[in-house]
């Protein structure tokens, strides 16, 4: 098992240099690089004249080190993040590259693992009432909230709610607290606040994980009650409820385990449609802004991020099942 | 194009009862545009007595402030009833906002974004200030730092003299020391990116030069006799003032310990407070959430009765990844306000403003903003190909641009923008909300779909061989046979020229042009323009109603302007004769004196460029302004954007809020001292 573990983790290395390789490509392929989105920018928001726009973009470009050959900038950034640990300079943000990602891990990561256990739990729990009441009022009102929860894309409830809050409720939308919050002290008040901005995301984000969830849960229970050895148990005797939580569930519930643990990426991604419509200050819009403005090592960490998190999240996943499943070996 | 008629139809019916309101907004008395003299805006003057917000009255008892007097300069700058509709106002209240591009750090001297939105007119002070000269009858710079001045020398010298005893906001004096380094070691010196350089300074080949005469005046010797355009050079966006006794620690002209390379970065942006002119200070700004600025104590601004500006004592500008959620916040009364520039909003948003619970007022300015059909004009640059290459000369032919935009219904397309008052089809060059337009200059080609096939058909011999109803090339043509398709792109961050756009498709098809539309990304639009690599463009522009400040827009001003016919590296480029016309006439505008030779310059301008068909006007738009109901000295028409932005044009320091609805300050205890500035990184580096 641990050499199958470290085997496993080596194999990311060679993956990470054609990710990197690949996506440094492709964020330089659209014509134009990062000066020309501030040119943009000085004649848009700075109201300047596009000559004068268009020129000082131009000054700037030696300080960005963009009039250097593509390969060249390649190297350099390998080299940093191997010798230095330093993933190289957000042009946009006007700050380190692990800067701009740590700061925004935090709330990326509360707002994804409580969509993700919220989504969890309820989806386990109304599953299995869904598969042990089939076709019973409340299963049928299940099913029509995951089909709703899972064909309507979550960006649209997003926009939908935020509509909702702001014209009908009079309430704030768009990032995490208030005006008067940001800089309060925790209080009571403060958690409120809060809480109003952060159900949002959460809902969003977990409304589609929660439909599937539920949905998976309930047929493949159903499929385990339909074995043998759930009808031996009940001759045995045992009680309704070990049957089934202590056995049919257990077995049941390990294609949610390997999904599980390739949500580990997702986690990181942070749902991006959603977190742009909502304003949230997490890596989700920072990726965004990066890829559009061409901001490559903003964008390029992010891509290796990713593919480093779906792989150990997949790893993390397939130790999860030898757990839980005795059957399952590795070599 | 049936469809199309079927949809604006239904538009109209439905949005016309509610866009009827809209033209009673255009007659009210709380209107300023074009009414004032300079003198009844600002003047410079003593008072007999002077008075000031209570917090910082409480701050001179506790000694944590010197007295008001000392604070002011010795003449400061009055500003005039005239512009405040709701009279003087009342201290006190808070002003919510939202930003939505990261601060870089405090160093505008060297080219740092403080997130704009507003914030730049707030912090940065430049010697003159053009914002609110939409409201005077005769518009000429306004006076700021600088108090007057006078061409003397045969016009070869400008004497200028700025306000005296004004300070900054760490109570250090305000002098032309500071003057001098913004000029000679930020923007004459190479080494550092700051928003103008000596290019911009040249004129008559020589850079002009700087002689400080005393601590209040300056005297600039130029190379040409009363280059009048110099005077554009000392507004906000050239001439933004950086305070020497911070940043002559940083610059290496000064201190030997420093570089260069590190003088961009002297102060980051968590590195509160900093020294501004401006009336509100930066005390606290956590990255991706939120920018808190309140009353600067120095600030040397008063009303007519002595009361020192600003009015409100607190400013918050909330974070956001983009500037959608700010008309959301405004509609719920979170927000203070928003543009409204895109005409699909606007509807929506009206609506909201008419119920009778409504937080917020919304106004339109004068028609500024237009959408227009850009061709390219270079015969060489960008050219890859044979068709290209065609094409290049049909768009340099008049006789094609006359087809071309004969073969657009404008109407049409205004309307299905946005029916009502708030569009208007648009001819080129100037939009009416514009002093220097003139309907007796403007040549008007209508829509007229025969006489374009006409044209295409008998002049350059366009015949549809394949009866596909796309023309195809003559004989004599390097591609003839082939089919007549034009490129067209457009940004995707502008809705409505992708609207616009995509209207055009239909149009033209009926006239025999097959147009490949293109929605490219922002950044990727300006590349292709940059790189000449595009045939016709889309493009929405907002300042070419005050074409002597962007000169750029109407004319070649320069080898890289217009966008649609630039001067490549290897390839001369070949002004058609009226554009030679219009080049020479820019020249002269760059020297000319009054208001009415500018107007008179401006005026032939118009003439030629919509005659000769420069570019095809689409539809031109006003844009909104949607504020909070609280808010006194808001002028019913006060412009979004026309000469500079809203903060500017208002300005946001004469603006005020009764008592009885001002929101609760929070940092009225953080006012910056001479304490606080100690405690910043950047005092001890």
């Amino acid at each position: 098992m641990f050499q199958y573990i470290i085997r496993r983790l080596i194999y990311i290395i060679p993956m990470l240099i054609i990710v990197s390789f690949v996506s440094f490509i492709v964020i330089s392929l659209p014509p134009g690089d990062y000066l020309t989105t501030v040119q943009n920018r000085l004649t848009n928001q700075a109201g300047m004249s596009q000559d004068q726009a268009r020129e000082m973009a131009e000054r700037m470009r030696s300080r960005y080190g963009l009039d250097q050959p593509f390969l060249m900038q390649y190297v350099n950034w390998i080299k940093n993040i191997v010798l230095k640990g330093d993933f190289g300079f957000s042009f946009q943000y006007n700050r380190p590259v692990s800067e701009v990602i740590w700061s925004r891990l935090g709330y990326t990561f509360l707002i994804a693992l409580s969509a993700h256990i919220i989504s969890v739990l309820i989806g386990v729990v109304v599953g299995i009432y869904s598969a042990t009441h089939q076709y019973s009022f409340g299963d049928n009102i299940a099913t029509v909230f995951a089909f709703i929860g899972l064909s309507i894309p979550n960006f649209f409830f997003a926009i939908v709610i935020m509509y909702f809050l702001s014209f009908k409720l009079d309430m704030h939308v768009g990032g995490l607290f208030s005006s008067e919050y940001v800089f309060a002290p925790w209080n009571w008040a403060k958690f409120v606040d809060f809480m109003q901005h952060f159900w949002v995301p959460v809902f969003v984000v977990g409304i589609a994980g929660t439909a599937q969830n539920m949905r998976i849960m309930r047929g493949n229970l159903l499929d385990e009650l339909q074995k043998q050895y759930v009808q031996t148990a009940r001759a045995k005797g045992l009680t309704e409820r070990v049957v089934i939580y202590k056995h049919a569930v257990r077995n049941a519930i390990q294609p949610l385990v390997m999904y599980l643990g390739m949500s580990l990426p997702f986690l990181i991604q942070g749902a991006i449609v959603s977190s742009i419509v909502l304003q949230l200050p997490t890596t989700g819009p920072a990726f965004y802004n990066a890829l559009l403005s061409q901001d490559m090592y903003l964008a390029g960490s992010f891509l290796l991020m990713l593919a480093v998190t779906l792989v150990i999240g997949n790893l993390i996943a397939d130790i999860l099942l030898a757990q839980i499943d005795p059957r399952v070996r590795y070599d | 194009m049936k469809s199309f008629s079927k949809k604006v139809t239904l538009v109209m019916v439905f949005v016309l009862i509610i866009s009827m309101s809209f033209v009673a907004l255009a007659q009210e008395e709380r209107a300023l545009l074009g009414k004032l003299e300079m003198g009844e805006v600002v003047q410079f003057k003593n008072l007999d007595s002077y008075n000031e917000a209570p917090e910082l009255k409480e701050m001179v008892e506790n000694g944590e402030l010197p007295p008001l007097e000392e604070r002011l300069p010795t003449t400061p700058m009055v500003r005039q009833n005239e512009t405040m509709v709701d009279g003087a106002g009342v201290y006190g209240g808070v002003w919510r906002d939202t930003f939505a591009v990261p601060i870089d750090g405090w160093n505008w001297g060297a080219g740092n974004v403080q997130g704009y939105f507003g914030i730049h007119q707030i912090l940065w002070e430049s010697p003159l200030l053009r914002g609110e000269m939409w409201k005077l009858n005769e518009p000429d710079p306004v006076p700021n730092l600088a108090t007057d001045w006078e061409w003397t020398n045969d016009g070869k010298t400008l004497v200028m003299n700025f306000i005296e005893g004004a300070k900054w906001s760490d109570g250090e004096p305000f002098t032309t020391e500071d003057i001098a380094f913004t000029y000679n070691d930020l923007i004459l010196n190479e080494q550092i990116t700051s928003t103008a350089t000596a290019d911009d300074w040249t004129y008559g080949g020589q850079v002009t030069e700087l002689e400080v005469i005393d601590e209040n005046t300056v005297e600039w010797h130029f190379g040409a006799e009363y280059p009048m355009s110099a005077l554009i050079n000392f507004d906000r966006n050239n001439f933004p003032v950086s305070p020497k006794h911070v940043y002559a620690r940083f610059h290496p002209e000064y201190t030997d310990s420093a570089n260069y390379e590190n003088y961009p970065t002297a102060i980051p942006a968590h590195d509160v407070p900093i020294v501004t002119m401006g009336a509100w200070v930066p005390i606290r700004y956590s990255a991706g959430e939120q920018l808190v600025m309140m009353r600067n104590p120095y600030y040397w601004q008063v009303d007519e009765a002595g009361n020192q500006l600003p009015y409100m004592s607190e400013i918050r500008f909330m974070e956001a990844e983009s500037g959608e959620t700010r008309t959301n916040n405004l509609v719920s009364g979170q927000g203070d306000r928003t543009n409204l520039e895109n005409p699909s909003t606007f509807a929506m948003v009206r609506q909201e403003s008419l119920k009778e619970d409504s937080n917020f007022t919304m106004s339109f300015g004068p028609f500024t903003s237009v959408y227009r059909l850009e061709m390219n004009l270079s015969k060489e640059f960008g050219v890859s190909d044979d068709r290209e290459a065609e094409l290049r000369k049909l768009f340099r032919d008049k006789r094609f641009r006359e087809a071309l935009t004969s073969a657009i219904d404008k109407e049409a397309i205004s309307s299905g923008a946005f029916p009502g008052p708030l569009t208007a089809a648009y001819h080129g060059a100037y939009p009416d909300g514009s002093v220097y337009h003139s309907a007796d200059n403007t040549t008007v080609y209508s829509y007229d779909p025969e006489k374009a096939k006409r044209i295409l058909e008998e002049e350059f011999g366009f015949e549809d061989t394949n009866d596909d109803g796309i023309y195809n090339w003559p004989e004599g043509t390097a591609i003839a046979g082939d089919e007549l398709i034009i490129q067209l792109k457009t940004n995707e961050d502008s809705a409505a020229s992708v609207q616009a756009s995509e209207a055009l498709v239909p149009m033209l098809r009926e006239v025999g042009i097959n147009i490949r539309l293109q929605v490219l990304s922002g950044p990727n639009n300006t590349a292709r323009t940059n790189s000449g690599d595009f045939d016709l463009s889309v493009a929405r522009v907002d300042q070419a109603g005050t074409p002597y400040y962007f000169m750029d827009l109407i004319g070649p001003i320069s080898s890289t302007t217009p966008g649609y016919h630039q001067e490549g590296s290897e390839y001369p480029r070949e002004l058609l004769p009226f554009e030679q016309e219009i080049a020479d006439l820019l020249q002269e505008l760059r020297l000319s004196r009054t208001a009415e030779e500018r107007i008179d310059i401006l005026h032939k301008i118009e003439k030629l460029y919509t005659e000769n068909i420069y570019t095809i006007g689409l539809y031109q738009l006003r844009q909104g302004l949607a504020i909070n109901n609280r808010f006194k000295n808001i002028s019913s028409d006060l412009p979004p954007y026309l000469y500079d932005y809203m903060v500017n044009a208002m300005p946001l320091q004469i603006i005020w809020v009764a008592e009885e609805d001002q929101y609760d300050e929070l940092f009225l205890d953080e006012i910056p001292v001479e304490e606080t500035y100690m405690n910043t990184e950047w005092s001890s580096k």
